[in-house]
């Protein structure tokens, strides 16, 4: 029974996580396409070209 | 009935058969992470799928529809030989790219068609730039925003979870995971389905067939979302292989962090009307959630032939409808 709470309490938590991260997602999204298509093309580009160089130099090795 | 009214539902047939086939083809996404993950069966995968997919159908608007319909080619251009050679340049590239076990995008097969189509018809005065340049531009976007939505997403749960028992984990989430990819077939079948309706819808309003305005009625959305789910129940699963255990090797928490990621994105989409490709959009999520173990864990040479298929995609099937448009003005 324990366990059984323990894994809906962690359930609740991550689900609570994951929509502080993507509900922010969306709104940025959308400000940048507002902005222009050449901005919310290269914010999203640089940034996840920067993001795969930074999982590279911290997971190399 | 007359034969103009026949050949412009023998077309609305056809365009349902394309939509049963990207369901066949691209719905094989939303459940190769749960699929790989061992969460469900392949057979409760697609089931679950498929009715997400339909239930799509509800609440979540026709933004991409009218995008299609309207925001690609000038409606003035389009007629019954257009749509028709629209589908068959999709068609023909799907079948060419299943052939090969691509996971390309139907999506960006149709819009191709579309193009090619309007091109060979009237010249490229034919295609609304900004509409083309949108759709072109969220190629990349939107896998890229499911690569950092899905890292981050992934990063967050390694801290959350960094001192249970890989048994809490797992429990945590094979049950997330059917949250994740009921909230990815959603997004899958609202933009996808969308396409079609927008295809069908601009058809029936150019032969005058739907009133002096452009709009997209209930009886096409939900034949439009019944297609797409008969075509998830129905197959595609083979390509599950190469999404889910390809690009690289899956956990039910990367499942979970994928499909999460992706399904905000593609919803995203969605809402401001821009037709994406879900494969696109998914691939972009598991490749981001491999990266955070190492970027070697992700198998770039099948991520490589998968984005290369990509690039020829819009190229191909425009260049196919255009034919199909030449050879159907000749008969």
């Amino acid at each position: 029974m324990g366990e059984i709470l323990r894994e809906v309490a962690l359930a609740v938590i991550t689900t609570a996580i994951a929509a502080l991260i993507l509900a922010p997602t969306f709104l940025i999204l959308k400000l940048l396409l507002d902005a222009g298509l050449e901005v919310i093309f290269g914010t999203v580009v640089v940034f996840g070209l920067l993001l795969a160089y930074l999982l590279r130099r911290e997971t190399t090795g | 009935m007359d034969g103009e009214l026949l050949f412009v539902i023998f077309i609305v047939a056809v365009a349902l058969l394309f939509d049963f086939f990207n369901g066949f083809h691209d719905a094989a996404n939303s459940v190769a992470t749960i699929v790989s993950t061992r969460v469900l069966s392949p057979g409760q995968a697609v089931v679950w799928a498929a009715f997400f997919n339909f239930v799509a159908a509800f609440g979540l608007g026709v933004h991409v529809a009218n995008t299609i319909g309207k925001g690609i080619v000038e409606t003035s251009v389009i007629d019954e030989r257009v749509i028709l050679s629209a589908l068959i340049g999709a068609i023909v590239w799907d079948i060419i790219t299943w052939r090969y076990g691509l996971p390309t995008s139907s999506s960006h097969a149709l819009i191709g068609g579309l193009v090619g189509a309007a091109i060979a018809a009237a010249g490229p005065d034919a295609v609304i730039t900004g509409g083309l340049k949108k759709v072109s531009a969220f190629i990349v976007i939107s896998p890229m925003v499911g690569f950092i939505a899905a890292t981050f997403l992934a990063l967050a749960v390694l801290n959350i979870y960094r001192r249970q028992a890989p048994s809490s984990v797992q429990g945590v989430f094979r049950r997330l995971q059917l949250l994740s990819a009921a909230a990815y077939s959603l997004g899958h079948g609202t933009n996808d389905a969308q396409k079609t309706m927008g295809i069908i819808a601009v058809l029936l309003f150019t032969t005058g067939h739907l009133g002096g305005e452009f709009y997209v009625p209930l009886w096409i959305i939900l034949s439009a979302h019944a297609a797409i789910a008969l075509g998830t129940l129905f197959g595609g699963w083979r390509i599950v292989k190469t999404m889910g255990l390809r690009i690289t090797k899956l956990e039910p928490q990367d499942g979970f962090a994928a499909e999460a990621a992706s399904a905000a994105a593609i919803l995203f989409a969605t809402q401001v009307g821009i037709p994406v490709s879900t494969t696109h959009t998914i691939a972009g999520g598991i490749v981001g959630v491999g990266s955070t173990k190492r970027l070697s864990a992700v198998r770039w040479g099948v991520a490589f032939n998968i984005v290369v298929a990509w690039i020829l995609t819009i190229p191909a099937s425009a260049l196919i409808a255009a034919g199909a448009y030449l050879i159907a003005a000749e008969l």
